[in-house]
């Protein structure tokens, strides 16, 4: 698809453990085409709305079943029961039915092709449905009304004033919100505690730190960083992190702006050559270009590996595989020189998991009601109890302290500020991110330096910036 | 091919030299070491693998994850169980059996009659409804998914406009007559192909004197020529068992709730690919190698069983 | 009998034709009219584009490199398998060690012939699970790799990539111009060996079938003839074999110019954007379905016809070669 502007780094990383499975194969074919043939005149009403009431602002009619479509994936199935649960409750007599899909996009487009499509969505999941291509064909509703709506605990407070900053913005789609997204993703290298303290090591901060630390594992036996080689997408966030972080905002910015030499900038070659130092030097991992998710991800938790680059997903994905005293932690990345442009802290993070409620559902204001009860308090902290996933409602998590991830998320994220790092190229330009993929893993297969790296990235770039198939963007924030 | 066979057999060649046997016995014992060491070899290399991976549906995941190698510390059947009912496994190879049982006889009832007709009539038209089918097999399934999609909706849907009948709930999209259907219909090339060889091959003359002995053309095709094309029905019925119990593409597009409460109708593959989808998400590898091992059982068996069969038909057709 | 010819033939006709014709050669047929536009995939208006989309492939490089993929499969992968299946087929039917009287298979036989056809009953996603372990580039958890280690072929630090090795062997990747590669990268064998793995025990079953209708008077009459077992082969059974070695030529061929399947399940994602394993097939896949191309859906399907097209000419060249020259009369 084109551009997937609700959260491009969420769908990246979904599109790219699609492909792990054979699963990959069955997801895409009938994507995009089949919304061809959606009727473009969905009217969005569907009529006979019931009273409305501050305590019921959509009009709910509680002898309609509402249907809701849900990602089955890392988060499981229980947050989004006890959504259901709560909705039935305040409603009585009503029914919430779940449909579980593990890739909304494919099962999803028949319906709504078929102008059929369910009363809510989690839209998230390897195959997101586009919204560029709902909103073109008006089967989405634009999401004000719920954010304007007063909240379940406090009908005098609206539902935006209970949601941290930025999250509604996250959601904008042509300057209005259609996607609300529900979690917050803190992104950074993540260690065992447990490890660390036994040995008596520290979080590095600086180059030079890592590399003695690194030196002191290296004589135990231990890899310093290993990453999820099979999944470039997770070493794409580390060196665009970096550049941001020693080249500062603008040499992003200018990657995404496909702007000439771009990726030839010294910030970039910098960072591919530490990651370069890394590799020569024998700290990361052996084999890890070549190896999955999973198994890199269990080398920290065996302290096989101190450090690897991933979400705050990565507590849940391992739940059942951790050791009883495992603690992981995420820490932002360390600096690479002494005048980095961006200050030790600056981390990725990004509101997903989005919901959106479609125009052409049966039951539109139980829909817009489900995610209105979804946004209690109450719900968000069962949200974060369950998925141990920051939850996007202000202070629904305070005094979480179930899970060492939990903890040092929310303390990384308070000490970034506004130091978030964000990059647009690879929801924009599909055939740049692939080539940076494949760059990626020549990179850390050992085939090249930072001259092969930045060489094939600026052609790839430069072609993309010539091809008049491609529909260009511009980056100005 | 008949009559060469014949004139050989008939003559054997009557040369009993007494050298040359022995000759022959060392250079096939020689070859007999090589080649049986290569067999053992293919063997393990068929064997190795498979076995690994259904030993780790006993294994625990740290087991898996950590020491892949090894043979689980307690054989424990556990992710069998979370196979069968929270994989829903149970459920998927019975809906894979329904379908199965009618796809599977229509495609070798409708393939081998296109293919008998086609290999022993000549008339007008034939050479293009042949290549029309060599066509269908030289074609990747993917390429035409998207309008198949279409295809399966509009038929159920125009042949209930016209007859009234309740023909999207029968062959429509997420119903077991529609993907029967469509099932037939890809496996067909490859079953014309192959029957239209086996049909060409079979001999003339008995088909000559059941026409002497007076039978219509329709009976001497299901007295006659398809008892005769046994080993050849077996062996492609075989592949084709095997095509769709792995078909993946086909009911992933059309096998899916098409409202929320529609029911779902997932075959054996979906199911394999949702465990295999879920240890992205959730580690489960156990329920996945355990998954894995459920639904190649009873494909191996049927083969097991047919595979007598095969040699049964063939030898029959030797001694003839 | 003859009067009754025509209504026979039509009515065994009427019912799998048709269902062909509406399941499978309209949507194709549909594709083919789409190669001719720059549908985008989704928009509502499809914009005709003539042979536009047909000279572009002259100019992708990604193209003619995953080409020259397919030709290297489709060089060594129908040879090998057959070469394979046919010495399997000739010792498990007839390569017995002829001290008892008559001809028979090697011992074991009945298990070999079991045993070897299991990968063709697995399904894609099995092969894949199964296999990305077996070339797992960890010497403690790869197979392969743990193997090398104990046979001193690699160290413990260096486990080799396999489907993650990009570089060409036996040759050098050949560069025509700034952006054209043709090469053979190790990956592409890896994917290979893993189709051979899977694809012998079809052709063997298939070969002995015919082998098993060749009179065993005939390799007997052979044998007192003073033929050797390799003679015999050479003499007796490839030229009566005739008939399924064409047909296998012809499916191995088609699957070669596939090759969707393993090439879009095991390698890993960077390495597939590499290209390093891209068939035409995989790039089609994805010109259709992720590429950022606005014309893409329509190029997608002008690849697809091509690929279709190159098919259809190897089979009707192979069809013609080996055509069976008796003729069946009625």
């Amino acid at each position: 698809m084109t551009v997937t502007p609700d959260s491009p780094s969420e769908l990246n990383r979904r599109t790219v453990l699609r492909r792990a499975a054979a699963a990959g194969l069955l997801a895409a074919p009938a994507a995009g085409i089949l919304a061809a043939c959606a009727s473009t005149d969905t009217t969005g009403d569907t009529g006979d709305k019931g009273a409305t009431s501050e305590s019921n602002p959509f009009g709910v009619d509680p002898a309609k079943p509402v249907e809701a479509v849900v990602f089955d994936g890392g988060f499981g199935q229980e947050y989004a029961k006890y959504y259901a649960a709560s909705y039935e409750k305040k409603y009585s007599g009503s029914k919430v039915g779940i449909v579980w899909s593990k890739e909304v996009q494919t099962d999803l487009q028949p319906r709504f092709a078929g102008n059929n499509p369910p009363d809510v969505i989690n839209n998230s999941s390897p195959k997101t449905l586009g919204i560029d291509v709902l909103v073109a064909n008006s089967q989405v509703e634009d999401l004000t009304q719920l954010f304007e709506a007063g909240s379940v605990d406090d009908a005098k407070v609206k539902v935006k004033d209970t949601l941290l900053a930025g999250v509604i913005d996250e959601g904008l789609y042509n300057d209005k919100p259609y996607t609300l997204n529900a979690a917050f993703t803190v992104y950074g290298f993540f260690h065992d505690a447990t490890l660390f303290a036994a040995k008596g090591w520290t979080v590095p901060k600086t180059w030079e730190e890592f590399l003695t630390l690194a030196e002191a594992a290296k004589k135990e036996g231990i890899a310093a960083f290993t990453h999820q080689g099979k999944y470039p997408w997770y070493m794409n966030n580390v060196i665009i992190d970096w550049v941001w972080k020693v080249g500062g905002k603008s040499a992003v910015v200018a990657i995404d702006n496909l702007e000439a030499n771009a990726w030839k900038a010294p910030a970039v070659v910098t960072v591919i050559d530490k990651i370069k130092e890394m590799l020569d030097k024998g700290y990361v991992q052996p084999g890890a270009a070549q190896l999955d998710h999973t198994t890199t991800q269990q080398a920290v938790i065996d302290g096989k590996a101190l450090f690897i680059p991933c979400g705050t997903w990565l507590e849940g994905e391992m739940a059942k595989t951790l050791k009883p005293d495992t603690k992981l932690e995420v820490s932002a990345q360390w600096s690479l020189t002494a005048s980095d442009a961006s200050p030790y802290g600056t981390v990725r993070a990004a509101a997903g998991e989005g919901w959106i409620v479609p125009s052409g559902g049966k039951n539109k204001a139980g829909g817009l009601e489900f995610l209105r009860v979804m946004l209690s308090k109450d719900n968000a902290r069962k949200f974060a109890e369950l998925t141990k996933s920051l939850p996007v409602v202000k202070g629904a998590a305070d005094g979480l302290t179930g899970s060492s991830q939990f903890t040092s998320a929310n303390k990384v994220l308070a000490e970034a500020g506004a130091n978030i790092v964000s990059t647009k190229f690879g929801g924009w330009y599909p055939d740049l991110y692939k080539a940076f993929e494949g760059a990626i893993s020549n990179l850390m297969s050992g085939k090249g330096g930072s001259a092969e790296f930045t060489d094939a990235m600026q052609k790839a770039a430069d072609k993309i910036a010539a091809d008049p198939n491609v529909k260009k963007q511009k980056r100005t924030a | 091919m008949t009559t060469t066979t014949t004139t050989r057999h008939t003559a054997p060649a009557p040369t009993p030299a007494a050298a040359a046997p022995k000759q022959a016995d060392t250079g096939g014992k020689v070859l007999g070491v090589f080649s049986h060491g290569f067999m053992i070899v293919w063997a393990l290399m068929v064997t190795v693998p498979l076995g690994w991976a259904v030993i780790q549906s006993f294994k625990s995941d740290r087991e898996i994850l950590t020491k892949p190698l090894s043979l689980p510390a307690d054989w424990s059947i556990d992710a069998f169980g979370r196979a069968w009912t929270k994989g829903h496994i149970g459920e998927y190879f019975l809906n894979t059996i329904i379908v199965m049982t009618f796809s599977l006889t229509l495609t070798m009832l409708l393939g081998s009659m296109v293919a008998y007709v086609l290999a022993r009539y000549s008339f007008w038209g034939n050479r293009i409804i042949y290549y029309l089918f060599v066509v269908g097999l030289t074609m990747p399934i993917f390429l035409g998914l998207v309008p198949l999609y279409r295809t399966v909706q509009n038929v159920a849907a125009i042949l209930q406009n016209v007859t009234g009948l309740a023909f999207v709930d029968w062959i429509g999209l997420n119903t077991f007559g529609g993907l029967v259907l469509v099932y037939v219909a890809y496996s067909l090339p490859f079953t014309v192909f192959f029957m239209h060889a086996f049909f060409r091959t079979l001999p003339t003359a008995i088909a000559e004197a059941g026409m002497v002995d007076g039978a219509s053309h329709t009976k001497l095709f299901f007295r006659i020529m398809l008892p005769m094309a046994k080993p050849g029905l077996i062996s492609v019925g075989l592949f084709n068992v095997i095509g769709q119990w792995n078909q993946f593409l086909l009911p992933k597009l059309l096998m899916f709730p098409q409202s929320g409460f529609d029911k779902e109708r997932f075959v054996i593959t979906q199911g394999l690919l949702n465990l295999a989808n879920n240890s992205k998400y959730e580690t489960d590898w156990a329920r996945l190698f355990a998954g894995m091992t459920l639904a190649m059982l009873p494909i191996l068996i049927v083969y097991l069983a047919f595979n007598r069969q095969i040699q049964a038909g063939l030898t029959s057709a030797t001694i003839k | 009998m003859r009067h009754r010819r025509l209504p026979f033939i039509a009515g065994f006709l009427v019912a799998p034709v048709v269902l062909y014709l509406v399941y499978v050669i309209w949507p194709y047929l549909q594709t083919f009219g789409y190669s001719f536009t720059d549908w985008n995939g989704f928009s509502p208006d499809i914009p005709y584009a003539g042979f536009g989309n047909y000279t572009d492939l002259f100019k992708d490089e990604v193209f003619l490199r995953a080409l020259f993929h397919n030709v290297v499969i489709l060089t060594v992968y129908p040879i090998i398998t057959i070469g394979i299946a046919l010495f399997f087929a000739f010792m498990l039917n007839v390569g017995g060690s002829g001290k008892t009287a008559g001809v028979t298979g090697v011992r074991g036989s009945a298990f070999y012939k079991i045993v070897f056809f299991f990968p063709q009953v697995l399904s894609i996603a099995i092969v894949a699970i199964i296999w990305s372990r077996v070339f797992e580039s960890s010497a403690d958890t790869g197979l392969l790799n743990s193997l090398l280690l104990k046979l001193g072929l690699i160290d413990h630090d260096h486990p080799k990539l396999f489907l993650g090795e990009t570089d060409s062997w036996p040759f050098k990747g050949l560069s025509i111009g700034d952006d054209i590669t043709l090469d053979s990268p190790v990956v592409l064998w890896c994917l290979i060996a893993v189709a051979v793995w899977g694809g012998v025990g079809f052709y063997l079953v298939l070969f002995s079938a015919g082998m098993q209708s060749i009179p065993r008077d005939i390799y007997e009459a052979a044998l007192l003839d003073g033929s050797s077992r390799v003679q015999s082969f050479f003499q007796v059974t490839l030229p009566l074999l005739r008939e399924q070695i064409s047909v296998a030529w012809v499916y191995l061929g088609i699957a070669a110019l596939d090759f969707f399947l393993l090439a879009f399940a095991l390698p890993s994602v960077g390495v597939q954007a590499n290209h390093a394993s891209e068939v035409m097939s995989t790039w089609m896949y994805y010109t259709a379905f992720s590429a950022g191309r606005m014309d893409k859906f329509g190029y997608a399907c002008a690849m697809g016809i091509a690929l279709a097209l190159f098919t259809l000419l190897f089979t009707m060249i192979q069809l013609r070669v080996t055509r069976s020259r008796d003729k069946i009369e009625f």
